[in-house]
């Protein structure tokens, strides 16, 4: 799980049918070097964080272009808005997040059932009463955002 | 999932039989979260009909394999061998195009973490891109 | 499995169902690049020191769920995917756990090892006492080594 700022929405018309109406965001994550100046913004907490100037003349990383080219089309489960601090979850948790939250094609609320339980107990009990008894259908998504960041502190390590 | 733009397709006769009757698709990524290594591009399968130049949402890991098990007509939700196991456990897939995308709103003001560091892609900027954003292309272009 | 730095918490209301209850820390992952080394900073004295804040502040940042009570500043080992949900719920039905890094141990500081000791009283045998213990006077076949040098 990461900890980024929504910067924009993603629209798209032709997508996989399990993802029709889900709203996409997308995501940049916080590095320390962000967090340090988030120190005067309402609503975060930071204190004794590394100076901006260090941390900018750091080496980068080699993958994927580095950390000025991150961020991550996800699924917003939270009603997050552009400019809120969220926190994204990657893969199957972030499937777990979705079908909790009875976004998809199902509306339910409860904890993740698994496909196999499911059609063990479809078949034991001769087949679901209403199509609404199949249960929440997977959402085959990669990333989702799992919590709304109400406060964030950081605190400068002591080497 | 990534944002990307489609750039090329991939023909290959000898293949995976997994992959038979898949159309492969070039995509190169606007923005991407932390790969492990050196990336400029990926190979995501295509069923969604996306032509070069159009920019695409690509999903990986397990929803592509699923998702291309239960295009080929294959049971993907079938119990046999157990929960994550079932039935498309040998497609060789872990990336897929999941959307093809209309529109990006990017906020230009957000965009912007408050500091030091713009928003960079790592390819040639897109069009929807924010106006501010730096015109300079990534290392790994 | 990735070691990391402590850094900060976390606090969210709203929350999807999974991460009720939990506590969520930052935690800085140490840097891998390949012209510096994986780990800490080794020194002079051959002790190894956490790396410099400067190679921290571009480094990933992973929000954690902590079981832990770990506190800021505190090196720990993170373990992702279905590692992380052993972590919380140990056992093979974790699998619908929310839950994607978590803190799967504390690294202790290592500890000071205190005075050198003397490398010629070390050496000296005591005064009348064997220096085998079948009895005799002879040296032993293979050198000793000596701990901490």
């Amino acid at each position: 799980m990461f900890v980024g700022r929504v910067i924009g929405t993603v629209w798209s018309t032709v997508k996989w049918p399990q993802v029709q109406g889900l709203k996409l965001l997308l995501v940049r994550p916080y590095h320390l070097a962000d967090l340090a100046d988030l120190a005067d913004r309402p609503g975060a907490a930071g204190r004794d964080s590394p100076p901006a100037a260090e941390a900018a003349a750091a080496p980068r990383p080699q993958g994927g272009g580095g950390p000025d080219c991150e961020a991550v089309v996800c699924v917003d489960l939270l009603d997050a808005g552009v400019g809120d601090d969220v926190v994204v979850a990657f893969g199957h948790a972030a499937r777990v997040a979705a079908q909790s939250a009875g976004t998809g094609t199902g509306t339910y609320s409860g904890p993740y059932q698994s496909p196999a339980k499911r059609s063990l107990r479809d078949a034991s009990e001769g087949g679901p009463a209403t199509s609404a008894d199949r249960g929440p259908a997977i959402v085959p998504i990669d990333a989702a955002i799992v919590a709304i960041v109400d406060r964030i502190a950081v605190a400068r390590p002591s080497t | 999932m990534i944002l990307g733009r489609v750039v090329g397709e991939i023909w290959a006769t000898r293949k995976h039989p997994g992959l038979a009757g898949a159309k492969l698709l070039v995509v190169q990524p606007h923005l991407w979260y932390g790969p492990p290594f050196e990336v400029a591009h990926l190979v995501a399968i295509d069923t969604l009909g996306a032509g070069e130049g159009e920019d695409v949402i690509v999903c990986l890991g397990e929803p592509a394999r699923k998702w291309l098990a239960h295009c080929q007509g294959a049971a993907a939700e079938a119990p046999a061998a157990g929960p994550g196991y079932a039935g498309a456990a040998w497609l060789p897939v872990e990336a897929a195009v999941m959307a093809i995308v209309d529109r990006v709103d990017v906020g230009a003001a957000p965009a912007e973490l408050p500091g030091q560091r713009p928003l960079r892609f790592i390819g040639p900027v897109p069009g929807w891109a924010a106006v501010n954003a730096p015109t300079s292309p990534g290392p790994g272009k | 499995m990735k070691r990391g730095l402590v850094v900060g918490e976390i606090w969210a209301t709203r929350k999807a169902r999974g991460l009720d209850g939990r506590q969520l820390k930052l935690v800085v992952e140490y840097p891998q690049y390949p012209e510096q080394p994986a780990q800490a900073d080794s020194r002079a004295d051959g002790r190894t020191s956490p790396p410099a804040l400067a190679t921290l502040g571009l480094a990933p940042l992973v929000v954690a769920v902590d079981t832990l009570d770990v506190r800021c500043g505190q090196e720990v080992l993170l373990a992702y995917g279905s590692g992380a949900r052993n972590v919380l719920v140990p056992g093979p039905d974790n699998r619908y756990e929310l839950c994607d890094a978590a803190v799967a141990m504390l690294i202790d500081p290592e500890p000071d090892p205190g005075p050198e000791p003397d490398p010629v009283q070390a050496a000296a045998p005591a005064e009348g006492a064997p220096r085998s213990a079948a009895g005799d006077d002879r040296a032993p076949a293979t050198p000793v080594a000596k701990r901490g040098s």
